[in-house]
């Protein structure tokens, strides 16, 4: 479902919701090299990151494609009278100022950042009249939102869901080697009804697009063979490893029949029953030997 | 720092070298009374009036700092430590400055415990080792030896230059001992009507008007060097009473969310910069079970140097622990400062529990019924070791 | 500057990094040791540093920094450090007499004026650090101790991180320096405030030093355990956080650091 997304069948506003632990921007950069692949145009607006940084990685011929709008550098307008964008246009921005002609990827980058700045109610109805609008009237644009999750409380994570149409949250452990699979949990409301929700995990190749690898596995049964051990003073030795067991806990198939094949001693075949039965029991007494007191206290070598 | 002689000619404790820090270009201190250089960072330092605590502290209060005493639930002990920090300063010789909300401070001055000097000094503390066992004597001998000085007599009556007194707390200090002592009180009720000069800066006007008198106090009388004509110089020690109460018009005590949280740590921001310039030490003692927001004792911590909690035993199920049976309460060090040096004094032990046993008050390491010192030694020991141990998984 | 540290983080004086954000974090103990390492690395790096220190006088950085060689006087009198003493700095703000205050607004008007923002402090880091023309410093570097004590003086937490996006913007991507900044968090700490400004400064840093106390106790060999975390997911798209953990020592003038479980007691 992952791929489907990232190929061009979000719609609406899509929320990236990450934490310091899992960063969200690479799946950002997914989003926008696949929609250049197809020929849309994409309007990055940036808050938190410069524009190199966010362009980290990206192929060059995705990086010239790219518009921007810079509201990174002086948003406050601490430093000049004319910024390029500033934190209170954003809203203007959204109603009125978006390139006209063609399909739009809009980036924001990041709504965490507006989010602490200016009043949420305010900001969610900016973002609800462009999500709305009139149903004869173009496709409105596809709004692709970074939002860290450790910054907001619940509830207003929880409200901003219910505006999405589609919330891709990254989690999971952080991964112990790099290029490992990550975990996404994509919920997902189109517009013609109903709701999914899927874990999904995928990796990002080094040119920035994704590849999904499905529904995660299971975590890997015991027994099976555990990565090499680190050795002292290597990188990425994040702890908690399993070390190797010295035993099996599992049966084949094999040894499972071999165990019911045997009797278990309680289980009193009836010969044995009977000759048990007619032994005739007595019951031997030998009372154990006096025991051997020692007078001496050992508490008495304590020099208290 | 400059090699300050110890005052008097106190025999110092076996741990204690006698080398002493070459003198830094420029900063030349007279020997000033009831004061000596810290060993590990030339600071001066003050005694607290509690020879244990200042052993616990890794030597004492040093000068230009804070003393955070976050009170016990009925504010009995924490008073108590205020007392002998203004008592050690009458004794030394140092100027005082009290300053409280809820007692005048003439009344404070008055209830000051007397200092035991002289013979009675030695006949005293030869009843405790009769009376008590006299291991236990001998052990808090053997835990403070790195550190404690152990006073010995002097001549002089009056004017101690000894480090560090014991004080009898059944008596009150005698009238002629304040004379010498220049005493300034701050007391809020008398305050709040005369007008307040200094910028407010959006503090409690209560807090605004203690700020304003103590800097005033400390610039005009010399104790941020600004005047270098005076010769003698001394220390001013600021004792403020119940910080944070609602009688300072604080509603931090009271209230969940209070309106203005950040009056009490602008309050401590300023006192400490006042501090860091001058040739004062302050102790002041913090309500700090009734403040019910959390976050606000978390930014006071960082912004003290110096502090220590109390905790009674009186109405709580420890008071029938046979474990703490000898013990009217426990201590915790939430924090020592690092001052000049990468290191601090972090004492080995942290279980202290103070008891007010007749007339003195020690804090002491808990010994468990039925062990000696070499047990709990070899305990901590392990206790360590273990530690270590733990660490790999 | 503790040897062992440089080889740990691989840097060098010689060499510094140039437009990175390190953030230094400690919880149940004090990292300024951490502090007293990167101005000495900065100052021996020959680069021009601004310093804002909040929380101690100059003469404790002056001290423990001569005792790692490096003499804050002879850096302040030569132009490469820049020494904003907070402690004095709010005296002179609040006890000054009206007709001593110079024309230059003070860095912390914040404390007693009714703007919420930290723009003074951000002009005062601001013009410290742009180079003049005879300056021949490597790269400016502003190193902030500590951050958590805006707070207690009444900036908002929003304010604090306006502070640090400006300070990166002018710093880090204009100038092409570095910011060093220490905070202090707990892990069930209450003060939601200190939490929003850590947590989100985690987001920006290129470097992660997380000193902690031992969860055991106090301990006289081991003084705390350090977690570097090298943010290699912010630079390049298919790689992963680096985490690295190890033990401390600290000592009079030096920090010997060592592999877990691993201290100079055990062996």
């Amino acid at each position: 479902m992952l791929e489907a997304l990232v190929a061009g069948g979000a719609e609406g506003l899509v929320l990236v919701r990450d934490s310091a632990a899992c960063e969200g921007r690479s799946l950002l950069r997914a989003f926008v090299s696949a929609a250049v692949q197809r020929a849309e145009r994409v309007l990055v607006v940036l808050f938190e990151v410069p524009r190199e940084q966010f362009e980290a990685g990206l192929s060059p011929s995705v990086k010239q494609r790219l518009l921007y709008r810079d509201g990174f550098t002086d948003p406050l307008a601490w430093m000049g009278p004319d910024p390029d964008l500033r934190a209170g246009d954003f809203g203007e921005l959204l109603a009125g100022g978006l390139p006209p002609g063609g399909p739009l990827t809009l980036v924001l980058d990041s709504l965490s950042w507006l989010l602490l700045r200016l009043p949420p109610p305010h900001l969610c109805q900016a973002l609800g009249a462009l999500l709305g609008g009139p149903p004869n009237s173009a496709r409105p644009p596809r709004l692709l939102a970074l939002l860290h999750g450790d910054l907001h409380p619940p509830a207003l994570l929880r409200a901003l869901g219910a505006l999405a149409s589609t919330q891709l949250t990254l989690g999971g452990a952080p991964p112990a080697t790099p290029g490992a699979p990550r975990l996404a949990s994509v919920l997902s409301r189109p517009r013609r009804g109903g709701v999914s929700q899927k874990d999904e995990s995928f990796t990002l190749l080094p040119d920035g697009s994704l590849c999904s690898l499905g529904v995660p596995p299971p975590a890997p049964e015991e027994g099976s063979p555990p990565p090499a051990a680190p050795t002292l003073g290597s990188s990425g030795d994040s702890g908690g490893r399993v070390p190797p067991l010295t035993f099996r806990l599992r049966l084949s198939a094999a040894e499972r029949a071999a165990r019911a094949a045997v009797t278990p001693p309680y289980q009193l075949s009836p010969p044995r029953r009977s000759t048990l039965l007619q032994t005739p029991g007595t019951i031997v007494c030998t009372p154990e030997p006096p025991e051997d007191e020692d007078p001496e206290d050992p508490d008495d070598d304590l020099d208290v | 720092m400059a090699a300050v002689p110890a005052a008097g000619g106190v025999a110092r404790g076996r741990g204690v070298t006698s080398f002493q820090r070459k003198a830094a270009a420029g900063s030349r201190l007279a020997a000033v009374a009831g004061t000596r250089p810290s060993v590990r960072h030339g600071q001066l330092l003050l005694s607290s009036g509690l020879p244990s605590l200042d052993c616990v502290l890794g030597g004492g209060v040093a000068v230009g700092t804070l003393l955070l005493i976050e009170e016990d639930k009925y504010g009995l002990y924490s008073n108590l430590l205020y007392k002998y920090f203004l008592a050690e300063g009458v004794v030394c010789g140092h100027d005082l400055f009290v300053a409280s909300a809820k007692e005048h401070p003439d009344n404070i001055l008055k209830e000051l415990p007397a200092p035991l000097l002289d013979d009675t000094h030695r006949n005293e503390l030869g009843e405790e080792a009769t009376a008590v066992k006299s291991e236990d004597f001998q052990d808090s001998m053997k835990i403070a030896w790195r550190y404690q000085n152990l006073p010995k007599m002097e001549a002089s009556p009056t004017t101690s230059t000894k480090f560090g007194h014991y004080y009898d707390v059944s008596k009150t200090m005698s009238p002629e001992l304040f004379q010498s002592i220049k005493c300034h009180s701050f007391y809020l009720p008398e305050e709040l009507s005369l007008q307040a000069k200094m910028k407010t800066c959006n503090m409690n006007s209560a807090y605004t008007r203690l700020l304003e008198s103590i800097h005033r106090i400390i610039y005009q009388e010399g104790f941020d060097g600004s005047d270098p004509q005076k010769k003698q110089k001394n220390i001013l020690r600021i004792g403020i009473q119940s910080l944070g109460s609602m009688l300072w018009g604080d509603d931090i005590c009271s209230s969940d969310t209070p309106e203005d949280v950040h009056s009490l740590t602008k309050f401590l921001y300023v006192l400490r910069g006042l501090l860091r310039k001058s040739l004062s030490a302050c102790i002041i003692t913090v309500p700090a079970h009734l403040i019910q927001n959390k976050a606000i004792m978390e930014r006071v911590t960082n912004l003290s140097d110096t502090v220590v909690g109390l905790e009674s035993f009186i109405g709580s199920e420890r008071e029938t622990n046979p474990l703490y049976k000898d013990y009217h309460g426990l201590v915790h060090v939430h924090q020592i400062p690092r001052l000049n040096s990468l290191i601090c004094d972090v004492s080995d032990t942290k279980d202290l529990a103070f008891r007010l046993k007749r007339k003195l008050f020690t804090i002491e390491t808990v010994l468990i019924e039925g062990s000696n010192t070499k047990d709990v030694f070899h305990f901590n020991l392990a206790k360590e070791q273990m530690n270590i141990a733990l660490l790999s998984n | 500057m503790f040897a062992e540290l440089n080889e740990l983080l691989d840097a060098s004086p010689q060499r510094p990094e140039r437009g990175k954000f390190t953030l230094l974090r400690d919880t149940r103990t004090d990292g300024s040791f951490l502090v007293h390492h990167f101005l000495s690395f900065y100052l021996r790096a020959g680069c021009k540093v601004c310093f804002v220190a909040l929380l101690q006088s100059f003469s404790h950085y002056n001290i423990v920094a001569q005792k790692l060689g490096i003499s804050l006087t002879a850096a302040k009198e030569r132009g490469q450090l820049v020494f904003l003493e907070g402690l004095k700095s709010c005296l002179d703000l609040l006890f000054a007499e009206e007709e001593e205050q110079s024309g230059h607004p003070s860095p912390l008007q914040f404390i007693s004026e009714s703007t919420s923002n930290l723009k003074a402090l951000f002009d005062f880091v601001r013009t410290s650090l742009t180079p003049a023309d005879s300056d021949s410093w490597k790269g400016p570097v502003l190193l902030v101790d500590d951050l958590s004590v805006l707070l207690s003086l009444g900036a908002a937490p929003v304010a604090v991180l306006d502070f640090i996006h400006y300070c990166r913007v002018v710093v880090c991507s204009q100038l092409k320096g570095n910011i060093v900044v220490l905070v202090h968090s707990n892990e069930d700490s209450e003060d939601e405030e200190n939490e929003l400004v850590v947590n989100s400064l985690c987001h920006h840093s290129d470097l992660i030093l997380w000193v902690e106390g031992l969860a055991t106790g106090f301990c006289k060999d081991v003084h705390g355990q350090i977690k570097i975390i090298r943010r290699v997911s912010l630079e390049l798209t298919a790689e992963q956080d680096l985490v690295q953990i190890y033990q401390y020592k600290i000592q009079d003038k030096n920090v010997t650091f060592f592999a877990r479980g691993l201290s100079a007691a055990v062996l």
